[in-house]
């Protein structure tokens, strides 16, 4: 069965489960729901936005590993 | 001093007791002194897989209750004179023995046996930790789903975390067909994703239903299933010989060649 990821890629059912594996294990591993990662980015965009301007839809949020350590990325581009 | 080894998953049902019974039978076959230990104590299965359930007398919580030696725990296997059994308790409770009691009873069967092949129970609290006191080295057991993956995975990280570094990974269940056609994950995607040495592929075999029916692991018979062979390479694996990855993949298209020659 192909379906369609949400960026319009086909994906077999095999690769959606890699995908999917891929992202919870990350959390899985640095012990954090992803439900606390959105949490955590609503209350960023509140207090960055007391301080600076910038379009939260261009924030991004991405946990990783790295030599088994877990690592929080917050990219937040500033508006001009 | 002979080497103890757990099988673990995580998850249930994924095949750890399977594991068990056939790769210590596999190594018995081969001529080694083997103690298979049911650590599943109120869930035992292993005696069944083996069809050694009418032979038990004792248990493992009777040796550390101290109301029988090890000694005369062991089952005697059917066909193999030098494969015993040690069966859990079925009816106990699951702390009946702790972990201090476990470590014993297995560096004692150390002494006697060349391998020491330890069921663990599914979950990750006291029957884990218990199971995993004892043993020198950790298989991870996992199939191709995403559940019983992220279990190996959290299983994989505790086991390191209590000391057991480097275990190996056995993927059970695998549809080479599934693979191919992007339905299944495949060994490949598994180590993509679980970081771990590989120890064997075991791929989806309906005769290892028919085996655990019978109580006599499939190993038995050779090569001429599927399973059969997987397990046997896994042995082989273990006793550190060198074997082929493709031999597995190989041998199941040759089947599945020769049945679509007699389906016409």
């Amino acid at each position: 069965m192909i379906i369609t990821n949400i960026w319009g890629k086909k994906m077999s059912s095999k690769e959606i489960a890699k995908e999917r594996l891929q992202v919870i294990l990350v959390y899985d591993r640095a012990k954090i729901e992803p439900k606390m990662i959105e949490s955590l980015k609503e209350d960023l965009i509140k207090a960055v936005s007391k301080y600076l301007t910038f379009e939260p839809d261009n924030m991004r949020i991405e946990l990783s590993q790295e030599d088994n350590k877990s690592i929080l990325r917050i990219d937040i581009p500033l508006k001009e | 001093m002979g080497k103890s080894i757990v099988i673990t998953s995580g998850k249930g049902g994924v095949g750890k007791t399977t594991a068990v019974a056939n790769i210590g039978t596999g190594l018995a076959m081969r001529g080694l002194k083997v103690a298979l230990v049911d650590t599943d104590i109120g869930l035992r299965n292993l005696d069944l897989l083996l069809g050694l359930e009418n032979r038990i007398v004792y248990n493992i919580v009777d040796v550390v209750e101290g109301k029988c030696s090890l000694k005369q725990a062991l089952v005697k296997d059917k066909r193999l004179n030098n494969l015993y059994l040690l069966p859990a308790a079925q009816t106990k409770e699951k702390e009946a023995v702790s972990i201090d009691q476990m470590k014993e009873v297995i560096n004692d069967l150390k002494i006697e046996f060349d391998y020491v092949i330890i069921d663990s129970p599914a979950g990750i609290e006291h029957g884990f930790k218990s199971a995993i006191s004892g043993a020198d080295e950790a298989i991870v057991i996992t199939t191709p789903e995403v559940s019983s993956v992220r279990d190996a995975d959290r299983v994989i990280g505790l086991l390191e975390a209590y000391g057991l570094r480097d275990p190996r990974l056995i993927v059970n269940r695998v549809r080479f067909d599934m693979v191919r056609n992007g339905e299944m994950l495949g060994v490949d995607d598994l180590l993509d994703i679980l970081s771990i040495e590989l120890l064997g592929i075991i791929p989806e075999d309906e005769n290892l239903i028919i085996s655990v029916n019978k109580g006599e692991p499939i190993i038995y018979s050779g090569n001429k299933y599927k399973s059969a062979l997987a397990f046997n390479l896994i042995v082989k694996r273990l006793l550190g010989e060198d074997v082929s990855w493709d031999e597995l993949e190989k041998s199941e298209s040759f089947i599945e060649k020769i049945f679509k020659i007699f389906k016409g």
